[in-house]
């Protein structure tokens, strides 16, 4: 099973790395964003370091959609050549997971910097911390997204339904993520560290489920 | 099952006597707390039906053989549910405004209701917009399955989140009386029974509209096209 | 306006707004029913004359 999602997870680096579909456009779309909130916010008139927890985590929800949304899609153009092969289901979910964590992860890496320094707030002091609360924020995501993209990539609507299914299912996540930053900032009277467990409780169930019901949103 | 119009009727006519003219003021709301009874009463039916509609998610995924039956069952549920939780909202904004002078307060079972609705709401999107039926049947079980574990964690991150951002109400809370409690019972049951009637009135009818395609199909057929 | 008839108001709205709602989602269940089932009748009829 390891191995099978291994090499579709192999298959579908490649093909990004051919054909950059999916950070390119997200990528510009997500620094995008960052110069946006510059226009809209003003950064040199009001400190935004109260909001720019919500505003970074947004931007990064919000960039994330176009990547995560494409996973299955891809699949679903190649009328699921994929999904009959005789592979285990569990892998083809693990495989997308696996490219959707690390999509998300570069998107991040390039936002974050970008959003410190167009808003020209200072990312927190801890940063063992905020590295961890961006790992955990974002697998949840991904989880959350290939979940609702393997559903959503079936419909007639495709990309245009996942927002509206998945901007409510990850909403405590997004509280959890925002929060844990906030916490970071010492804005909070209470800890990071219950966010942080949360976020992780998320990020079991939403790798878990998913894997276990795939193998009925095959057979049909 | 039509004898469920012939209790719940009665029921609602009792619970309504009951909750608006048989029970007492409260004392500090006065009559507007009235509104209590078929907000309770609404929501939690809502969370029944929602319920019914992740155990029979289960079903579908599981008892292959019967999975178009369980199915109406399955939409009937998520329909009625949404329905009256958008009847929870209404009332509970409403009441909101008269008893802490905002329509709308970042309180955890109001938040958490509100997301309960775009989730649910979700859920018929994604039964409309997928065509073939063998798809739509399970996609919207898988789909009811997960969305229904994320509610509790929903409410918990709600409830944190706003322990942190403090609300500026007084919550006061009702005292509830003997009397009282004989209202909310009957109001209950009368949701109940009446959103029971409902699901198995749309269920019906989502059987006979798959009986009539059938029959469409086989007439077609039979005609040569 | 006194604070008790205003409070009266609110009651009558939220009752009337749930059953509004509910209202509106049986009527249009019973209509589409009845539509069904006259096409049903009507399929079933266009069978049996043609046979």
């Amino acid at each position: 099973m390891i191995r099978a999602a291994v090499w579709i997870f192999w298959k579908d680096i490649t093909l990004e790395f051919r054909g950059r579909e999916l950070l390119l456009p997200a990528g510009v779309f997500g620094l995008l964003i960052a110069m946006l909130y510059g226009f809209a916010f003003d950064p040199t008139r009001n400190g935004l370091h109260g909001m720019f927890p919500g505003l970074l985590w947004l931007g990064i929800f919000f960039a994330s959609f176009l990547a995560v949304g494409r996973a299955f899609s891809v699949e679903a153009e190649a009328s699921g050549q994929l999904l009959l092969a005789p592979i285990d289901r569990g892998a083809v979910f693990l495989a997308k997971l696996g490219l959707n964590v690390l999509l998300t992860l570069v998107l991040a890496a390039v936002m974050t910097p970008a959003f410190s320094i167009l808003l020209q707030v200072s990312l927190p002091q801890d940063t063992g911390g905020f590295l961890l609360v961006e790992a955990l924020g974002l697998v949840g995501f991904a989880a959350a997204g290939t979940a609702m993209g393997a559903l959503s990539a079936q419909t007639r609507l495709r990309e245009l339904l996942l927002p509206a299914l998945l901007l409510p299912f990850t909403s405590p996540l997004l509280l959890g993520v925002v929060s844990a930053t906030e916490g970071l900032y010492g804005q909070q009277a209470a800890s990071s560290s219950n966010w942080v467990l949360l976020i992780a409780i998320f990020d079991v169930i939403y790798i878990i489920v998913p894997v276990l019901l795939f193998e009925f949103l095959t057979e049909v | 099952m039509r004898y469920l119009r012939w209790i719940s009727l009665p029921l609602w006519i009792t619970a309504l006597y009951l909750a608006l003219v048989w029970v007492p003021d409260e004392r500090s709301l006065g009559v507007s707390y009235r509104i209590f009874y078929i907000h309770l009463g609404m929501a939690w039916t809502a969370l029944l039906a929602l319920s019914a509609n992740f155990v029979v998610s289960l079903f579908v995924l599981f008892k292959r053989n019967r999975r178009e039956q369980l199915d109406h069952y399955a939409q009937a549920t998520a329909e009625v549910g949404l329905l009256m939780t958008t009847a929870t909202l209404a009332s509970g904004m409403l009441w909101a405004k008269v008893a802490w002078g905002a329509y709308w307060t970042w309180d955890p079972r109001l938040t958490t209701t509100a997301i309960l609705w775009f989730l649910y709401a979700g859920y018929l999107l994604l039964r409309e917009a997928i065509d073939q039926p063998q798809k739509r049947i399970v996609y919207s079980a898988v789909y009811g399955l997960i969305v229904f574990i994320d509610v509790p964690i929903v409410y918990l991150s709600v409830r944190w989140w706003s322990s942190i951002h403090p609300v500026v109400f007084t919550n006061t809370g009702i005292n509830i009386s003997p009397q009282m409690l004989v209202a909310v019972i009957f109001f209950f049951f009368a949701t109940l029974f009446f959103g029971l009637d409902l699901i198995t009135l749309r269920a019906k009818q989502q059987a006979l509209r798959q009986q009539l395609e059938r029959l469409r199909e086989q007439r077609l057929g039979e005609l040569g096209y | 306006m006194s604070v008790e008839k205003q409070f009266l108001e609110y009651v009558f709205f939220a009752y009337s707004a749930v059953f509004i709602l509910i209202f509106l989602f049986v009527t249009n269940v019973w209509r589409r029913t009845r539509r069904l089932e006259q096409q049903l009748i009507a399929l079933e009829g266009d069978g049996e004359k043609e046979q």
